[in-house]
């Protein structure tokens, strides 16, 4: 599982380099997110603009990667594509990430 | 995985109705692979993103059910059979396994809108069948001679090349 990591002042943003999280890849895409979140600074950004699809099992490893931060730390959501959208949309999940548009507009609104 | 649907398969002598079988085992990449296979057939029909999108979201759902649940004996070893219509109106899917009976629970719930409040509490599963209920009509299920069969329909906007002779 192919999780490109950056580090700008205090974000860390996270590029998810593959078409879907699914049930074939969702054990590996935790164990990948749990490595990549030690020593995260305070917000973390899940750039999803290349996964084009999330089953259910992919959805519980982002909440499960969410919970792995604790309570010191935020995840937020980048690019969402439509499909991925609705996913996070119809479990309600969508009211309990922040969602942004672009990684772009989360390094804004972080003041980086 | 193998799958016909061709002219010499069993293609449907219905004017506007296509048909697709496949038969894969209960394999996470298995799966991976029968979406792709159906996805690429209700492609070719349908041109409703939304529908197609739908498509993949539920019959993932179906298929991880089937292997997490129904195969839990013979992980990624179990037959499943998926049969995909192209009606009008609608991408019609029957969904056949050999494993055990599926708690007829799961189709009855209501769909719920869940909404969760702290973050200890949230879920990182359960969210499959809320998914299949939320995008698809005509759910049922039946257990027969020690087979599951689950049907359903994803609806759609009028599909691609199914009015040919109308000019």
């Amino acid at each position: 599982m192919e999780i490109h990591c950056r580090d700008e002042g205090d974000i860390r943003l996270l590029h998810v380099a593959a078409d879907r999280i699914d049930a074939a890849v969702a054990i590996a895409f935790k164990d990948r997110m749990r490595a990549l979140s030690d020593g995260a600074p305070e917000t973390v950004i899940l750039d999803l603009s290349d996964v084009s699809f999330i089953d259910s099992s992919g959805l519980g490893s982002i909440v499960a990667a969410m919970k792995q931060l604790g309570s010191d730390r935020k995840m937020q959501l980048a690019g969402l594509t439509p499909n991925v959208a609705r996913v996070f949309r119809l479990t309600r999940m969508d009211k309990v990430f922040a969602i942004l548009d672009m990684p772009e507009e989360g390094r804004a609104a972080n003041g980086g | 995985m193998a799958a016909d649907g061709g002219p010499g398969g069993d293609a449907s002598s219905a004017p506007f109705t296509q048909r697709l079988h496949i038969s894969l085992v209960s394999d996470a990449g298995e799966i991976r692979c029968a979406l792709d296979r159906i996805m690429d057939h209700a492609t070719t029909f349908c041109s409703d993103e939304a529908a197609l999108g739908a498509v993949q979201i539920v019959l993932a759902e179906v298929l991880n059910n089937i292997s997490e649940h129904a195969y839990v004996r013979r992980p990624g070893d179990g037959i499943i059979m998926i049969t995909c219509t192209i009606a009008p109106g609608a991408l019609r899917f029957a969904v056949l396994d050999k494993g055990r009976e599926m708690p007829v629970a799961a189709l009855d719930k209501g769909s719920r809108h869940r909404r969760y409040s702290a973050q200890e509490e949230l879920p990182e599963g359960g969210f499959g069948w809320h998914l299949i209920r939320s995008l698809s009509t005509n759910l049922s299920y039946a257990r027969r001679r020690g087979r599951n069969r689950l049907c359903f329909d994803i609806p759609m906007a009028a599909p691609r090349s199914c009015n040919k002779g109308d000019t």
